[in-house]
């Protein structure tokens, strides 16, 4: 099925009942409300079992671009969607740790193929137990 | 008559910094005290940093630094009407060919300000320029006239997009444009000055700084760190200021190589530094921990901010 037309700059693929939002470079601001409007259309279109946040390409993960995942993540949240992110780079995790942000409370998977194999395994309770989004 | 030579905070600030690094610490200390004593300062990292009013004697001083060292890319320029002052900047700021012509273009449009006694020119950065009438009673049009012209002076002299902002000095009767402006050609390897006014321009930061970091020879971890840095610090240019500039500093000390990076804005300061570097501050946009963050991240930061007259902050890091 094809996805709609969607405005906002960032891709947002289907795959595997997964909705994964591919970040090419840095949303701006209005690119990233236009995301999370877009995203959240495609989750009430779809019902996919969780949303996978792809930032590999991000060289950078500063606070305004943390506050972009949280508000997603939270948005998801509020219609019964779980949220991942994989892909993080190495240096942006330690970078992530040296700002202090080491526990992003949001699940993090080496890539989409290890989000898809948790599904796999654990059925609809899809990685329950490491996700806790504090609202 | 007694001349009284103005001089920016942020001038007196460079200079300092310049003394320390080329004069090491013992003679940075003799400055510093000859400073503190004249001007009852309690500290040099200019508490009162926005404005500072130099006598003669100093400035004499600081004069004579600038003649004694050539590669100070700081300079005090001296006036327009003195020698070939005016290609001597060109050449100082522009890159490329057809330096000359553009700035016999700018000294023939110049010609016409003369009448309002001899502007004094300070290039304070790659990226800011001010020249300062000494005598406002002499000027009979608008500030802003006179701002467009000088805009227009500079742009046909081969500085891109000058912006010029006036400020009228009541106490001193000096009358001081600053001319901000982005310079692609800016010939100094060791400095980077990237002009903030919009999102589009975080990027080019952030990408500005990536290149210059990995060739100064920090590693991806490092790199990051900083870019991060600039990331904050362009988005809070671009957020509370709406205009700024962000320079990258390649400079040396008795520990090590480091690079630095400095943000400035004529923005509305901030009010509740305390609040926000305590995290108690909460943000509409971000996660309201934007400088902890690059407090966390630097080796070393100085935060100088004057609510209404705007911010700088200072960081360092080092190469290890």
């Amino acid at each position: 099925m094809a996805l709609k037309q969607y405005s906002s700059s960032v891709p947002i693929i289907k795959l595997s009942g997964l909705l994964i939002v591919a970040f090419q470079s840095p949303p701006t601001d209005t690119q990233a409300k236009q995301l999370i409007d877009d995203l959240l259309n495609a989750i009430v279109y779809f019902g996919p079992k969780a949303i996978v946040l792809d930032i590999s390409a991000l060289e950078v993960l500063d606070s305004y671009l943390t506050r972009v995942i949280y508000d997603i993540a939270k948005a998801a949240k509020g219609l019964g969607t779980k949220t991942a992110i994989v892909g993080m780079r190495p240096a942006v995790a330690i970078t992530l740790v040296s700002m202090g942000l080491e526990t992003l409370n949001i699940p993090t998977f080496l890539s989409v193929e290890d989000v898809i194999e948790d599904i796999g395994q654990n059925g609809k309770k899809l990685f329950s137990k490491r996700n806790a989004i504090k609202s | 008559m007694e001349k009284n030579y103005l001089v920016r905070g942020t001038l007196l600030n460079l200079k300092l910094s310049y003394i320390k690094q080329t004069f090491g610490d013992q003679f940075h200390k003799n400055i510093d005290s000859l400073l503190r004593e004249k001007y009852n300062l309690e500290k040099i990292v200019l508490s009162q940093w926005y404005e500072e009013e130099l006598s003669e004697e100093i400035n004499k001083y600081f004069r004579k630094l600038a003649l004694v060292n050539k590669d100070l890319h700081f300079k005090k320029l001296g006036s327009f009407l003195a020698d070939n002052t005016l290609s001597k900047l060109s050449s100082a700021v522009v890159g490329g060919f057809k330096v000359e012509q553009r700035a016999k273009m700018a000294l023939t449009n110049f010609n016409i300000l003369w009448g309002y006694g001899v502007p004094t020119v300070y290039l304070v950065n790659s990226s800011l320029l001010e020249i300062i009438f000494p005598n406002r009673q002499l000027i009979k049009e608008e500030p802003c006239v006179i701002a467009g012209f000088i805009e227009q002076s500079l742009s046909l002299s081969g500085l891109d997009y000058p912006k010029a902002t006036f400020e009228d000095r009541s106490l001193n009767s000096n009358l001081l444009f600053s001319i901000t402006f982005s310079n692609s050609h800016f010939q100094d390897e060791n400095v980077v000055s990237i002009l903030i006014e919009n999102e589009g321009q975080i990027v080019e930061a952030r990408q500005k700084v990536k290149v210059f970091a990995q060739k100064m020879g920090f590693g991806v971890v490092d790199t990051t760190r900083i870019v991060t840095c600039v990331s904050e610090l362009a988005r809070n240019i671009v957020y509370y200021a709406g205009r700024g500039n962000i320079l990258i500093e390649e400079g040396k000390n008795s520990k090590s190589r480091y690079l630095r990076l400095k943000s400035e804005d004529k923005g509305p300061g901030i009010k509740n530094l305390d609040e926000i570097m305590n995290g108690y501050y909460k943000s509409e946009k971000g996660l309201g921990m934007g400088l902890r963050v690059v407090k966390k991240l630097s080796d070393e930061m100085n935060i100088h901010t004057s609510e209404g007259r705007g911010t700088e902050i200072d960081l360092i890091y080092y190469l290890q």
